[in-house]
């Protein structure tokens, strides 16, 4: 025990070392970078106050302070590419991706620690809390580490091409493949750059849009996905006799855009095929969103997003993650003001995995001011 | 009757120079003077300023943004992107974000701007015609928009 704590503790200090290595780098590279490349160092800030109506056993408080700092950094010279992305929060400090990239053409290879390409959601706005117009994420797009039941993070090669069709339009091809994360004692465990462990199993994913302009921000596309989870300290895996969970994912997601108007979604077939001791299980559900949402005046965003999720009940895999979101509608406004900052007021109605009765189901008001430094960009 | 020849011939010469300063009222797209670039494209000037690669001799040319004056950064948004000025930010974001492909430079004076254009010979960028003209080390490509 007392050796497990004297670990964390050096894993908290070489995070806070990492972390200043990477903020230092990127200042003392800002007055020679210019000459020899070019960088780029943003810093996406939010916070603000989440309300539940009712806090179930265990589940999320009846009302906390979120806040998160999410800190970005670029570098570019000629093909060679470097891009990492570090989350502060009141509930973690992670380095969430880190990668090196090679460009050849229109094609892109990346190593290092990525975000899942058949997340689309995920891979649109990452930990940019700012970006995204809502609040909250849906629980297909959720990160592992807050409540997220599908892989987000892959340490490993990734590579990004983009055919071009007829016309303008093209076919953006996204590809990854290496270790994805295992199940962990409540949720799911990605490959953590400062405190790698060999407890992971493979994890290859893809994603194929469509965009009828390339220089557009319109597309539509499939994802696909396959995992091979191991069992790492987790009670109910344990007692069930699970040893592994080989799960494969298909889905379809849509990102449309009008003058005034934004529609976003996805939905995603999860086939999970659990391998107990002396025989493997087959349990299946599927889980989509979509989000709608429309600019009535130029700084002002009306949305609602309806999440749901079918075939959940007899799934031994979502027992493994409990409190976790199957349904849920969304109903937000967000006001954008100053040029890079915005406030967003959420309401949400929430129904949790498991037995269908009241302590399940529960409000949810947020309130949250974000921003991307710097501002006098 | 001396004084409203002289008034007359104000007037007239007034409305002449509005006129020629109308005629000069161009943007034009600029590199430095020893740029080997001669001819883009108004599709790939838009590549350029959305972030996409566009190469010349094998070298991927930067575009930098001239917002040394309001009206000039309007038709830049109206003309190159076809974008509002939160969207194209917003954009940029997004792709430091995505593909950590660095936001794009900006400078507010003219001679900052001519500096980095000279510092590297596949930049670009776009300036009042007027205002660059004659300007040692840069040389104008193309123009971009005139007032009719």
């Amino acid at each position: 025990m007392l050796e497990h704590e004297t670990t964390n503790h050096m894993t908290l200090y070489t995070r806070y070392w990492i972390l200043s290595a990477i903020v230092l780098t990127a200042l003392l590279n800002s007055s020679q970078a210019l000459s020899k490349g070019q960088h780029d160092l943003l810093l996406f800030l939010s916070g603000g106050p989440a309300y539940n109506e009712v806090s179930p056993e265990s589940g999320p408080e009846g009302s906390e302070f979120v806040a998160d700092a999410d800190i970005v950094y670029s570098y570019t010279n000629g093909r060679f590419k470097i891009l990492g992305e570090y989350l502060l929060s009141t509930d973690e400090s992670e380095l969430e991706r880190f990668k090196l990239g090679w460009r050849e053409a229109d094609t892109i290879g990346w190593i290092g620690r990525i975000h899942s390409p058949s997340r689309y959601w995920n891979s649109t706005y990452h930990h940019g809390q700012y970006m995204q117009t809502s609040i909250s994420r849906p629980l297909i797009e959720q990160f592992e580490d807050d409540g997220g039941v599908l892989p987000t993070h892959i340490t490993g090669l990734m590579l990004e091409t983009m055919s071009s069709l007829r016309g303008s339009s093209g076919l953006q091809t996204t590809v990854s493949f290496g270790a994805g994360p295992s199940i962990g004692k409540d949720q799911l465990q990605p490959v953590d750059l400062l405190d790698p462990d060999s407890n992971h199993g493979a994890a290859a994913d893809l994603r194929l849009g469509f965009l009828p302009d390339q220089l557009g921000d319109n597309q539509v596309g499939l994802v696909m996905g396959w995992a091979d989870l191991e069992i790492d300290e987790n009670e109910t895996a344990e007692q069930a006799g699970l040893q592994r969970v080989e799960q494969y994912t298909i889905g379809a997601y849509l990102d449309w855009n009008w003058p005034n108007w934004k529609v976003i979604g996805t939905v995603i077939y999860v086939n999970n095929q659990d391998k107990l001791q002396t025989q493997t299980l087959k349990d299946t559900f599927t889980s989509g969103y979509i989000q709608a949402q429309y600019s009535f005046h130029e700084d002002w965003i009306l949305y609602g997003r309806l999440e749901e999720s079918n075939d959940t009940e007899d799934s031994l895999y979502l027992t493994l993650f409990p409190n976790t979101i199957a349904d849920r509608q969304v109903l937000g406004l967000r006001f954008d003001f100053a040029r890079t900052q915005a406030l967003t007021l959420e309401v949400a109605r929430v129904i949790e995995f498991a037995e269908a009765d009241s302590q399940d189901r529960f409000g949810q008001a947020m309130l949250q001011w974000s921003t991307v430094l710097p501002w006098t960009w | 009757m001396d004084l409203v020849k002289a008034l007359l011939l104000c007037c007239i010469g007034f409305i002449l120079c509005i006129k020629v300063a109308g005629a000069d009222h161009q943007v034009v797209l600029v590199a430095a003077s020893t740029s080997p670039l001669h001819n883009i494209d108004s599709l790939e000037l838009r590549k350029i300023f959305l972030g996409f690669t566009v190469k010349r001799d094998g070298q991927a040319i930067t575009g930098l943004r001239n917002i040394s004056d309001e009206d000039l950064n309007d038709i830049f948004l109206q003309t190159v992107v076809a974008m509002s000025e939160k969207s194209y930010k917003r954009r940029q974001l997004s792709l430091t974000l995505r593909k950590g492909i660095p936001r794009i430079a900006e400078y507010d004076n003219v001679e900052d701007l001519v500096k980095a254009l000279s510092s590297n010979p596949y930049s670009i960028s776009y300036a009042r015609e007027d205002i660059v003209n004659g300007e040692p080390g840069i040389k104008i490509l193309r123009v971009l928009w005139e007032k009719s």
